[in-house]
C-alpha cells in the first residue's frame, strides 16, 4: 500500500514535541487521594446497608415469631417470599414473639413454627 | 530444554519491557499532545506499564501498543475525574489550567477530533504505519489513510495561516 510521505510534518512533530519535558518514569503510581476517599465512602455505605438489612431481617423474623429461622429464611421473611404459620399453639402473638424455644420447618413458601 | 525455554521467555520479557521503556518519552509527549496534563500523562503511562508487565505475548509495535493502552487509561481517568469536577472548581484547581498551550502544534491538534489527533500523533510522533495504526485502533488501513488525509489537510490549513 502506498502511504503519503509527509516528512515536513514528521519534522514539525518531532521539533515541537521535543520541547515537552519528559519527567523520569515513576516507579510507584501516584494515587489520587480522591479515589481513596471515594472507595472508603462506598465501602462504608455498603457496610451500613448490609448491617441495616441484617437488622431488618432479624426484626421481621422476630415480629412474626420465627426467631428459630435461619439467616436465608429471615431474608425471605423480610422480602415476603415466605410467610409464617404457627402450629399447635393457642398462644397470643406477643407470647409467640417472646417464645425462645420454638421450631421452624420450611415447606415451600411456608414456615411452620411449632412450640416445643 | 526447559531451561532454554525459560531463558527465551525471560529474554523476550526483557526485550519487550526494554522496548516499552525506550518508547516512554515518545508516548509521553504523544499523550501531552493529545491534551493530557503532565500528571495525567505520567499516571496513564504508569498504568500502561503495569499492563505491559502482565502481557505475556509481546506485540509487534511496543510504541503503538503503549500509546493506545495509555490513551485508553487516560480517557478512563478523565471520565472518572469528571465526577469530581465540581470539587476542582470549588478548590480552583481546574485541570485545564496546567496544560501547555504555549506549543502551537499542541493547540492546533486540540482543535481536531480525538480520532484525527490519535492518528496524526501515532503517525508522525510515534512513526507507526497506517497498517499498524489500523490494527491498534481496530479499523482498516484505508480508513486510517482517509482520517490522516483529512486531519493533515486541516492541520496544514491552520498552521500555514
Amino acid at each position: 500500500m502506498n502511504e503519503p510521505v509527509s516528512r515536513d510534518l514528521d519534522l514539525l512533530f518531532q521539533e515541537r514535541l521535543s520541547r515537552i519535558p519528559v519527567p523520569p518514569r515513576p516507579t510507584v503510581r501516584r494515587r489520587s487521594p480522591r479515589r481513596r476517599i471515594a472507595a472508603a465512602v462506598a465501602a462504608a455505605a455498603l457496610a451500613a446497608a448490609a448491617m441495616g438489612t441484617g437488622f431488618a431481617a432479624n426484626a421481621a423474623a422476630e415480629a412474626q415469631g420465627a426467631t428459630c429461622a435461619d439467616l436465608v429464611t429471615r431474608f425471605k421473611l423480610l422480602t415476603g417470599a415466605v410467610h409464617v404459620v404457627h402450629e399447635g399453639s393457642d398462644a397470643t402473638h406477643e407470647e409467640r414473639t417472646h417464645e425462645a424455644i420454638n421450631h421452624c420447618e420450611v415447606h415451600g413458601t411456608t414456615i411452620t413454627v411449632s412450640q416445643r | 530444554m526447559v531451561s532454554a525455554l525459560a531463558d527465551d521467555a525471560e529474554l523476550a520479557d526483557t526485550t519487550w519491557l526494554g522496548a516499552c521503556e525506550a518508547a516512554y518519552p515518545k508516548v509521553y509527549r504523544g499523550l501531552v499532545a493529545m491534551g493530557a496534563t503532565p500528571e495525567e500523562a505520567a499516571d496513564a503511562l504508569q498504568d500502561a506499564f503495569e499492563r505491559a508487565l502482565s502481557v505475556r505475548a509481546p506485540v509487534a509495535s511496543p510504541d503503538g501498543w503503549l500509546f493506545i493502552v495509555a490513551l485508553r487509561r487516560w480517557k478512563r481517568a478523565r471520565w472518572r475525574a469528571r465526577l469530581f469536577r465540581p470539587l476542582d472548581v470549588i478548590r480552583g484547581q481546574a485541570s485545564a489550567a496546567s496544560r501547555d498551550d504555549r506549543i502551537d502544534l499542541v493547540a492546533e491538534l486540540g482543535r481536531l477530533t480525538e480520532q484525527q489527533r490519535t492518528v496524526l500523533i501515532a503517525r508522525h510522533a510515534l512513526g507507526l504505519s497506517q497498517k499498524e495504526i489500523g490494527e491498534l485502533l481496530g479499523v482498516t488501513p484505508g480508513t486510517v489513510g482517509a482520517i490522516a488525509y483529512q486531519a493533515t489537510r486541516k492541520l496544514r490549513e491552520r498552521l500555514e495561516r
